[in-house]
């Protein structure tokens, strides 16, 4: 396990280490502007200068970005079951939840902002709606993907419909579901941000999106680079997280099937 | 017009009286007796040609009665099946009668409709035409059948203990109630108390195929159905669960129809193998096996064996012509 992890992990960080020393060579070949493009060890001193305000950013974006992803989860997979239900349901429905997706997130916004006001509700809602539809696919998939083999012998043993969706459908989804967890994670992180941009207006407590957006307006490239690489981390994390959640508790499903 | 109605038509199928007053009851969504029927138009002729009655003849009330009493009770009657998928015609005007507690074997080529026969007598589909009724004499209201697929079946989710109670779960009957009803069937079958609490990704190809047969068992049924269960095994071990099933069909006495395209297989299990023809399949030939019970593994090395085999084999590439 261990030896694993350091195989996976080691060229990782050899690629990383070779993307800053190119990042910092840039820099001083071209003698960038610092509030241009800042070198990774003033963005380093800056991040430790400002790391109480930096970790108060990142605990807001956090708890906006999971709050939405388990929003999303939860509406996601209601939805799904739904879908799952009826084939007339599903194709009259589905091109609706397409719309989820290919709705630009900046353009509406502004009207969750309008909507339900300024602060972390409206952030939750943005974060909820940019990871919703990963949720739906994947678990819609999981829901009615069902082998035959499975489906004959429910019918067989004269399964009804409740305990065909409880017994049958939803473990069956249940991988689909991770895998729509793992993109939708991201993509809470990025929604949080985004909301955060237009609705975080706190100058006291702010998260990420509002602290990037604040600092570079006001010349401090470096601590908002911080900031950026703080989202960049905790977007990884939150994908590592639902990794792990698969490979332990889920290991019986997922071995098995992926 | 013959056509499926959604009725459960209640008359035996050896019946030989005119049925003027034909009683129907609603199907629930269980394996019914019979599974399809002639429209109302047609059930006032008896369904059975041997029993045919003219409507000018009286009938002979103490002849009718003998050969009711004389009749063997049915696993399976088949009468004219027919299935179509679509505009192909799949099954041909099949008839056989499998009696209760036999064990009777389907051959033939693949693609002949060996599995869609045996998904008929399961119930999980219908015949375009015909009548094919499973357990009409079962003394229970809902007739148990038990189906063992090709592969295992094995939810991924549920360890043995859970897969093999899942029958029973579906019947509502509780946890511990169903207990001793597992425990049973994980000897019968000879798995071990260690695999136990195995998940199906944890178990070889046998041992799976043995949680199968123990998920079909649990229920004690009266008909178990196979469909070609063995055909990713090895040879060796092909052989040995084959041994295991029999040993099992003499000790529980359900009756069992297998669908196989192994002849020796066929040899070595069955009272009778039906020979399938090529698509659409009919039955082409019904052979009896000569073998007595108990059947040793020796019997396949003995010459009166392959002397067997080869007539069976002769009898699918006639079948195939």
């Amino acid at each position: 396990m261990k030896n694993r992890l350091a195989n996976n992990l080691s060229p990782a960080l050899a690629a990383l280490s070779v993307a800053i020393f190119v990042w910092w060579l840039l820099v001083v070949t071209f003698d960038i502007k610092p509030y241009l493009l800042p070198s990774p060890w003033s963005v380093m001193a800056a991040g430790l200068d400002a790391r109480e305000e930096l970790a108060m950013a990142v605990w807001l974006t956090a708890r906006a970005a999971v709050s939405g992803l388990i929003l999303s989860i939860l509406v996601g997979s209601v939805i799904a079951i739904v879908f799952s239900q009826s084939r007339w349901i599903r194709v009259g429905c589905f091109p609706y939840a397409v719309l989820l997706q290919t709705v630009p997130i900046v353009a509406i916004a502004p009207l969750m902002l309008f909507w339900s006001g300024p602060g972390l509700r409206s952030v939750i809602l943005i974060s909820f709606m940019v990871s919703l539809f990963p949720i739906i696919t994947n678990v819609t998939a999981g829901l009615t993907a069902i082998d035959p083999g499975f489906s004959a012998l429910f019918k067989l043993n004269q399964a009804n419909r409740l305990q065909r969706i409880c017994k049958l459908q939803i473990p069956h989804a249940i991988p689909h579901l991770v895998t729509g967890m793992r993109t939708s994670a991201g993509l809470a992180v990025i929604g949080a941000i985004v909301g955060e941009y237009f609705a975080g207006v706190s100058t006291v407590k702010h998260g990420l999106g509002f602290m990037v957006a604040q600092k570079i307006t006001s010349m401090q490239t470096d601590v908002g680079f911080a900031a950026v690489v703080m989202s960049v981390l905790l977007g990884a994390f939150l994908f590592l997280a639902v990794g792990l959640l698969r490979s332990t508790v889920l290991t019986k499903w997922c071995d098995s099937r992926h | 017009m013959l056509q499926v109605t959604p009725w459960r038509l209640s008359i035996h199928p050896y019946n030989s009286f005119p049925i003027p007053a034909c009683s129907f009851e609603p199907i629930a969504d269980d394996l019914g007796k019979v599974l399809a029927t002639e429209d109302l138009g047609t059930t006032t002729e008896p369904l059975h040609p041997a029993t045919r009655t003219s409507s000018s003849d009286p009938p002979d009330y103490f002849h009718l009665l003998f050969v009711i009493a004389m009749s063997p009770s049915l696993a399976i009657h088949a009468t004219s099946v027919e299935l179509r998928y679509g505009k192909e015609l799949v099954l041909r005007n099949v008839n056989c009668q499998i009696p209760s507690g036999s064990f009777v074997s389907i051959l033939g080529p693949s693609g002949c409709g060996k599995t869609s026969l045996l998904r008929l007598a399961a119930g999980l589909q219908r015949p375009t035409n015909g009548q094919l009724s499973v357990l009409s004499d079962s003394s229970t209201r809902h007739p148990q059948v038990g189906f063992i697929f090709q592969d295992p079946t094995l939810l991924p989710w549920r360890n043995v203990v859970d897969n093999i109670r899942l029958p029973l779960e579906l019947s509502g009957v509780a946890k511990k109630a169903s207990a001793l009803d597992v425990d049973r069937v994980i000897a019968m079958v000879g798995l071990h108390n260690e695999d136990r609490k195995k998940f199906p990704h944890m178990l070889s190809g046998g041992m799976q195929m043995r949680v199968s047969l123990a998920r079909a068992l649990v229920k004690q049924p009266e008909l178990l159905l196979f469909d070609e269960p063995f055909a990713a095994l090895d040879d060796l071990l092909r052989q040995r669960l084959n041994e295991e099933i029999l040993r099992l069909w003499q000790q529980e006495k359900w009756s069992a129809w297998f669908v196989t395209h192994n002849v020796n297989e066929a040899a070595f299990l069955s009272q009778r193998v039906l020979v399938m023809t090529d698509r659409p399949g009919t039955v082409h030939a019904d052979i009896k096996v000569p073998f007595p019970y108990p059947r040793r593994p020796e019997l396949r090395a003995t010459p009166e064996f392959a002397e067997f085999t080869g007539r069976l084999h002769a009898s699918l590439q006639e079948a195939a012509a």
